[in-house]
Order: C-alpha cells, then structure tokens, then sequence
C-alpha cells in the first residue's frame, strides 16, 4: 500500500527542498565580479592565453624543439660518413706513402 | 490576469536590460535580485550549497551581462539562466570527477561518506528533512541529477526540461523514472513519514 503513495511523497518532499537562496550579499558580489572584469573582450582574451593557449602553445614549441634536436642528431649522423671519409683519408695516404717507400727501395 | 503579470514583468525586464546595457549597474542588480531564487534553486540542487554553487551562480550572471543585447526582444530570459546555470554546473561536476580521478584516482561519489539509512523518528523538522532530500539528490548521478532538478525542484513540464537540456522527451522520462527509484530506495523510510502515507496505511 506505502509505494502508492511513495511517488506523491517523492515528489513533495523534492519540491519542498527546493533551496532558492544564495549566501546574503550575493548580488554585490556579482557586481564586483563585473568590476573586476570591466574590459570583458581583452580580460577574455588574457583568460583565454594564460588557460588554454599558452600551455598548447608551450607544448608544441616543446614538440619542437625536440624534433630539431632529432634532426640535429640525424644530420650529425649525416656528417658521420664525411668524418669517416674523412679519416680513411690518412689511412689512404699512409698506403700511398707506404707504396713510395716501397718504390724508393726497389730503386 | 497570470498573462497580464507576466506581460508586465517582462515589460519590466526589458527596461532593466536597457537600462543595464546603458551602463547602470542598479538595474543590473535589480535583474540578478528576481532571478537569484531561480538560479540559486538550480544551483544548490545540482552542487549542493557552499562556495562552488556561489561561484557558478555568479558566472551565470556575469554571462548574462556580457549577453544583455540579445535580451532586448522576445528572448525568455528565465529559459536562459537555467539553461546556462545547468550547463556550467554539468561543466563543473565534469571538472570535480575528472580532478578527483586524476588526483586520487577515485570517482567522486566514492569519497562522499554514505549516510546512514534515514530514520523516521529521528527527523526533526522540514529544514531537516529538506538537508536529508537534497543530499540524497546530489548522490544520483549527474545527468539524472540535471533532469530531477528541472522536472521537480524547478517545477518545469517534462518537454520544458528536454528543451532546456536539449534532450529527447523520452531520455528525460527515463533518466527521470530511474532517478525517482533511485531516490525511493535512498529515502525508503522517509517516504513513509507523513499524512498521506499514514491515512493510506490506515486504509
């Protein structure tokens, strides 16, 4: 028999706990609020950089930077193979010399 | 004689955003004073009372007066501050439970301590009993919590409640119906308090 009844209860017990009230002094409270704000569009705008796009903005120049060192690294590995043409050059002139000296003996 | 009220009042309305929008600030707070009940009641139902549902409840206002110049016709004014209210207190809810999954990696209803089942004898007056029903709505989950506010702390009609959350009349009447059980269950003995259930038992 109760759970006729439970809904009706629900629901005025529900719209009986309606609280309609902030704490007192509320109004003042968003007009000061509005005060501090008065440039809405530039304040915005601060809001918006300093939240949302400085730390994407941050975050990408640190993707970056990362990816310039890579390519750094990448092209010191490029400059790898001049460094070793490099120094096969005094091995290639030791043989050269060495071929010399042979020449000289024989002679 | 409602309508013509209400005509006047909205008449009123127009004048205060007028007013408002040319920069005088006693008008605009003679705006937020006839709505603060409204949003307020929005407010506390969905956040419970406190700093945070202070906070939302001055956004709601401080975007009402950066969106005054759309109000200078026929745009309900009222539909709009719930609409806003509801949205920025979801946002917020959204916000808590992402914070206290990320920090504590917890959902937020498990940090809240569960109260004891209510006990009929126990319960002193309506100030009391309203804390009790208020509470045991902030435990449903949030998009249920939404619907409940409107239908029945609000007093909107179903298809009202849809529009404002902009959701089909059938999500609301199921996320209504699941929410209503849910609050039977919370509030079982409380339920049975009162005159009606009392006759009915009787019976």
């Amino acid at each position: 028999m109760k759970n006729i009844q439970a809904p009706d209860r629900l629901e005025e017990l529900l719209r009986a706990s309606a609280d309609g009230t902030f704490a007192p002094g509320f109004s003042q409270r968003v007009l000061s609020r509005l005060e501090l704000r008065p440039g809405r569009p530039e304040a915005e705008l601060v809001a918006l950089w300093t939240c949302r796009l400085f730390p994407r903005v941050a975050v990408a120049a640190g993707l970056l930077l990362v990816a310039m060192a890579a390519w750094n690294v990448g092209s010191t590995a490029g400059a790898g193979d001049w460094v070793d043409r490099l120094l096969s050059l005094p091995a290639a002139t030791l043989d050269n010399s060495l071929a010399l000296s042979q020449l000289e003996d024989w002679s | 004689m409602q309508v013509e009220w209400d005509a006047s009042r909205e008449e009123q309305e127009r004048d205060w955003v007028q007013a408002a929008l040319d920069g005088d600030s006693e008008s605009f707070r003679l705006l937020v004073e006839a709505y603060e009940s409204r949003v307020a009641t929005v407010v506390t139902g969905m956040l419970g009372e406190g700093p945070d549902a202070d906070d939302v409840g001055q956004e709601v206002f401080i975007r009402l007066h950066h969106s005054l110049a759309q109000f200078r016709g026929e745009s309900r004014l009222g539909t709009w501050l719930t609409r806003i209210a509801i949205n920025l207190c979801l946002d917020r809810l959204r916000a808590r439970q992402r914070w206290h999954k990320r920090f504590l990696g917890l959902e937020e209803d498990e940090l809240r301590p569960r109260e004891p089942r209510v006990d009929g004898e126990a319960l002193l007056d309506e100030r009391e009993r309203g804390r009790i029903v208020r509470r045991a709505v902030r435990r449903l989950r949030p998009s249920w919590r939404a619907v409940v506010v409107l239908r029945h702390l609000r007093g909107y009609s179903t298809e009202e409640t849809a529009q404002t959350l902009g959701i089909p009349f059938g999500t609301v009447l199921s996320r209504l119906s699941r929410a209503l059980k849910a609050l039977r269950e919370d509030l079982g003995p409380l339920l049975e308090e009162g005159p009606t259930a009392s006759k009915e038992k009787v019976a």
